[in-house]
């Protein structure tokens, strides 16, 4: 009983963490039909962003551990804007295949970016990044100003290059700020950076019953995962964005109509779980506190299950299937023995085994998922 | 009697988009079905082609229940259809998208794909003889080499027309072959239907927006609204049926 | 004479020139090493093509049955036959032989499993489970481990460490022969009645569907050949470089398949060929950035879809690789 209710609680831990990832999934393709691979290096940028914060920055306790979660969250949908502005929208009336492949890309980016950014290498990637930069601004002004390389057309929008300039920059502060800390730290092979959670707050054990206890931080990740949800599900119940997204689901085409600007609801979209798996990230690198680049790929996969699992497109769907999905796993890594056998095999590994035993029977049993609708094809 | 559908139902969701529909097509025989958008007429197609599976009722070919069967195996019984947005293999030659409606009537194996054996080259000589005798009849053999996605309109129809022919069906179900045409040539390529109904003794059921054009083929009109069949008869009956007239009114369909 | 004729003394030059420049000692063996991975690759990427190009089916799990096919030849050749550096090469390559044999049936059965269930769905799922099989062999083979007898000692092979010691039994000839049977088998394949529904189900599954042909069918078809020749691809490798390692089966490796199917062009052997002979030979100049490789892989990936989709050759094939009847066909569209 007591093991069952200790285990319950990590379980509902690890499990607001995939809800979390898994909402960005759902939604984004419940208006553009997209699986956004990309989402598991969200999260794992959503977690370096706070570990270069909380390491470069000296401020008063609670003013830091809101900043920690909140500046990831706000670069993490500067990342998610800029993603679907330049890797996603181009491609949205070609074959679905197409984006698909984008995602894939951009994931596969992201990570091996992060991973070569470690180490004595960190200082180039400052640098190629205000490079980068400083090329955009050198392009618009040169176009703007001074009609080179290319003559100003009317189409030309020097906006549109606002917001990945600006990520450019806020990519390359953070790693300029972090440098002297970062070129003795390595998260490459089998080395990775620890997020300093001792900088943010002090670990706590609050009895429950008997033996069973509950963390100080395990309470701060739920408090912080309900409150997401609770203003998540405001948003798209109640407001007008929100009934425009939902709207979108069922008829992008006729939401057109409508006079709605369907691209700003799908960079809403975007910006909403990109900034949901930015705050995931941040949350499991203070529970969890190894960072490595590649720290999404699996937690970006589980959620995905999860969101499968609760029926794509479905946001009540990702939250369920995400907890399903934590605690499932949780049990799996305490059943199974540590220790076994007079060659003392260890087989908790096989517990990342399990989210995708979950995959395969929802496959075979109900593709749509718990929330889902049956799919109907259009002919 | 060659096809036979008795009281097929089917729900999208809550909404009952064919209700108890009952039809009987015999031997060459041209029937039309006809009504206003939403009616639930290509819903009809579906449901007989297998793309889906009926809430309620049955579907007969040649006296065999065939309610359900996914689509290929709808083919090989004799059941082909058009679809209403032209659906070829855009980045296929014109040849290739009429062989491959030859498919399922082609034996040879993997081993002799791979192979090369006699069987494969004997087999494709064939095929490509037969196909080009579809292409003739639609005017389309002096394309036989292009892209079907470069052809233009007209002759995108035609050869789904052709390539559904070439299957060797019993029953072909068009789903508005004459649509973005104009007048002219929607008639003409009624003519064309008409013809190649007598040539290889098929049985056509047609929907069609284009009135003059089914008025003229169709020997029995079944008209459907909102799922239900209001009305059924010969054209002239059709025509003067005030069930039909209401259900089109404000549409114009009947001028 | 027939321009096959011109394919077949082409191929037999370039054998020739290789086993004879390598056998005075001209051949460098670092460049013999990187053409012979230049082949692993084609079979591998001609392989993906199948799948992802020609059908339309968008598998991220390549490496995943490459690696599944290295560990059953590796296991194979090294507990089964005990095969070793010093075992006479006349002795050990029937037993390698066999050993490929298997590998391409484990594979063949494991995209069967794994195929069968996915494919009848959209085809967003392939995506992801593919994914997570990669990943689920990684843990597999993690896990798996292997006592061994040498001399007196007890050696714990597979699980993290991977798999050493395996014999070097991939030699330039077997390789050879290997990709001409890959690349000859898929070639035939792709222009044939089997091939034709393949595409067609890419260009339009519904009317390939209502065409006669049984959709589900021929994408557990191409799947499974596809990774039946991933497992070739993989115990080659294996016996090649002489290890494997559990991650070689995951998502990392798998892009860079893609990458080489998405930049010869989907639906294009001759442009697979290219592809992966261009890659091998960059990322071994590329060496000595290192990492920087990878992230301009994603970058490339992204940028070829948003720029170029057909890739390279987009789905048109050099002449001389197309059988008689296209590329008269070929002749006449160019003309």
């Amino acid at each position: 009983m007591e093991t069952f209710l200790s285990q319950l609680i990590f379980g509902l831990q690890r499990g607001t963490i995939y809800a979390l990832i898994a909402l960005g999934y759902t939604m984004v393709y419940g208006v553009v039909r997209l699986i956004n691979f990309a989402y598991g290096e969200v999260f794992m940028i959503g977690a370096f962003v706070s570990f270069f914060l909380v390491n470069a920055v000296s401020l008063p306790q609670p003013i830091l551990v809101v900043l920690a979660l909140l500046v990831p969250m706000v670069t993490c949908s500067l990342l998610g804007l800029a993603m679907d502005a330049l890797a996603y929208r181009p491609l949205r009336q070609k074959p679905r295949l197409a984006a698909l492949i984008t995602a894939i890309g951009v994931s596969f980016f992201l990570s091996n970016f992060v991973s070569y950014s470690s180490g004595e290498t960190v200082r180039s990637s400052a640098v190629a990044s205000f490079l980068l930069a400083g090329f955009l601004i050198l392009y618009v002004l040169g176009v703007k100003v001074l009609n080179f390389p290319v003559k100003a057309t009317p189409n030309f929008k020097p906006i549109k290059f606002l917001i990945p300039t600006v990520s450019l920059l806020l990519i390359g502060y953070i790693f300029w700020i972090s440098k002297d800390l970062l070129t003795e730290l390595r998260w490459k092979g089998s080395s990775f950076a620890s997020y300093p959670v001792d900088r943010l707050i002090v670990i706590e054990k609050i009895p429950l019953y008997k033996s069973v206890y509950i963390t100080n931080i395990q309470i701060m990740n739920f408090v912080v995962s309900v409150l997401l949800m609770v203003v998540l599900s405001y948003l798209v119940n109640r407001t007008m964005t929100g009934m425009a997204m939902r709207a979108s689901k069922n008829n992008k085409d006729a939401v057109a109509l409508m006079g709605v600007n369907v691209n700003r609801i799908i960079s809403v979209t975007f910006i909403i779980g990109t900034a949901l798996a930015g705050a995931a990230g941040v949350l499991s690198a203070i529970t969890y506190p190894r960072l490595t680049a590649f720290m999404g790929v699996q937690p970006g996969l589980k959620a995905f299950i999860a969101a499968v699992l609760g029926g794509i497109g479905s946001i009540e769907g990702a939250m369920l299937g995400g907890i399903i999905m934590g605690v499932a796993e949780q049990f799996a890594i305490g059943l199974l023995p540590s220790s076994y056998g007079p060659s003392r095999i260890d087989f908790t590994p096989l517990a990342d085994g399990v989210a995708f035993a979950i995959l395969i029977v929802v496959l075979l049993l109900r593709p749509q998922g718990i929330f889902g609708e049956p799919p109907r094809e259009k002919l | 009697m060659l096809f036979k559908i008795v009281n097929l139902t089917h729900f999208f969701g809550g909404l009952k988009a064919v209700d108890d529909f009952n039809i009987e097509i015999g031997p060459r025989q041209i029937i039309g079905l006809i009504g206003p958008n939403g009616a639930g007429k290509t819903t009809v197609f579906n449901l007989v082609t297998g793309f889906y599976k009926p809430t309620m009722g049955k579907v007969f070919f040649q006296d065999e229940e065939i309610t359900g069967l996914p689509p290929h195996v709808i083919t090989s019984k004799g059941i082909v259809r058009t679809f209403q947005n032209i659906r070829l293999f855009n980045n296929m030659t014109v040849l290739e998208n009429v062989t491959i409606a030859r498919h399922y009537r082609m034996q040879y194996g993997i081993t002799s794909a791979v192979g090369r054996f006699p069987s494969f080259h004997r087999e494709e000589h064939e095929v490509e003889e037969k196909a080009l005798e579809y292409l003739s009849i639609f005017h389309l053999d002096s394309k036989i080499h292009q892209p079907a996605g470069s052809l233009p309109y007209g002759q995108q129809r035609r050869l789904e027309i052709a390539r559904a022919l070439a299957t060797e069906p019993k029953l072909l179900l068009l789903d508005e072959p004459a649509a973005g045409m104009n007048n002219a040539e929607a008639l003409e390529l009624m003519h064309l239907i008409k013809k190649i109904a007598e040539e290889f003794r098929l049985s056509i059921l047609l929907i069609e927006h284009q009135m003059p054009v089914v008025m003229g083929i169709a020997e029995r009109i079944h008209v459907l609204d909102f799922g239900k069949t209001i009305a059924v008869g010969p054209p002239e009956e059709i025509k003067n049926n005030p069930k039909v007239i209401e259900a089109y009114l404000g549409e114009g369909a009947l001028q | 004479m027939k321009p096959t004729t011109y394919t077949i003394l082409g191929l037999l030059a370039f054998y020739a020139v290789v086993m004879v420049t390598s056998a005075v000692g001209l051949m460098n063996d670092y460049i013999l090493r990187v053409i012979n991975l230049m082949m692993i690759n084609i079979i591998l990427g001609v392989s993906l093509n199948l799948i992802n190009g020609y059908t339309g089916l968008f598998s991220v799990g390549h490496a995943g049955f490459m690696i599944v096919g290295g560990y059953v030849a590796g296991f194979m050749t090294t507990l089964l036959f005990g095969i070793t550096k010093d075992t006479p090469y006349w002795e050990a390559l029937p037993m390698f032989l066999v050993a490929i044999l298997a590998a391409a049936l484990v594979s063949a059965l494991v995209g069967f499993i794994i195929g069968l269930p996915v494919l009848r769905l959209t085809d967003d799922y392939l995506a992801i489970v593919t994914i997570g099989f990669g990943e689920i062999i990684r843990v597999i083979f993690n896990f798996i481990t292997f006592k061994k007898k040498v001399g007196n000692w007890e050696l714990d092979i597979g699980g993290p460490r991977g798999l050493l010691g395996i014999p070097p039994l991939s030699n330039f000839t077997v390789i050879f022969l290997f990709t001409l049977f890959t690349v000859i088998f898929i070639r035939n394949f792709v222009f044939s009645r089997h091939g034709r529904a393949c595409i067609a189900i890419r260009e339009n599954e519904v009317a390939a569907h209502m065409m006669g042909i049984p959709i589900t069918r021929y994408k557990v078809l191409a799947f499974v050949l596809g990774s039946t020749f991933a497992g070739i691809g993989g115990a080659l490798l294996a016996h090649f470089i002489q290890l494997l390692h559990p991650t070689m089966g995951g998502f990392m490796k798998s892009v860079e398949y893609l990458i080489i199917v998405y930049l010869g062009g989907m639906g294009s052997i001759s442009g697979t060929i290219v592809a992966a002979a261009a890659l091998t030979g960059l990322s071994e100049l590329l060496r000595p950035i290192g990492e920087l490789r990878m992230v301009l892989y994603g970058a490339l990936l992204v940028v070829l879809m948003l720029k170029r989709p057909g890739g390279l050759m987009g789905q048109r094939e050099f002449p001389f690789l197309l059988p008689e009847r296209e590329r008269k066909i070929y002749a006449l569209q160019n003309r």
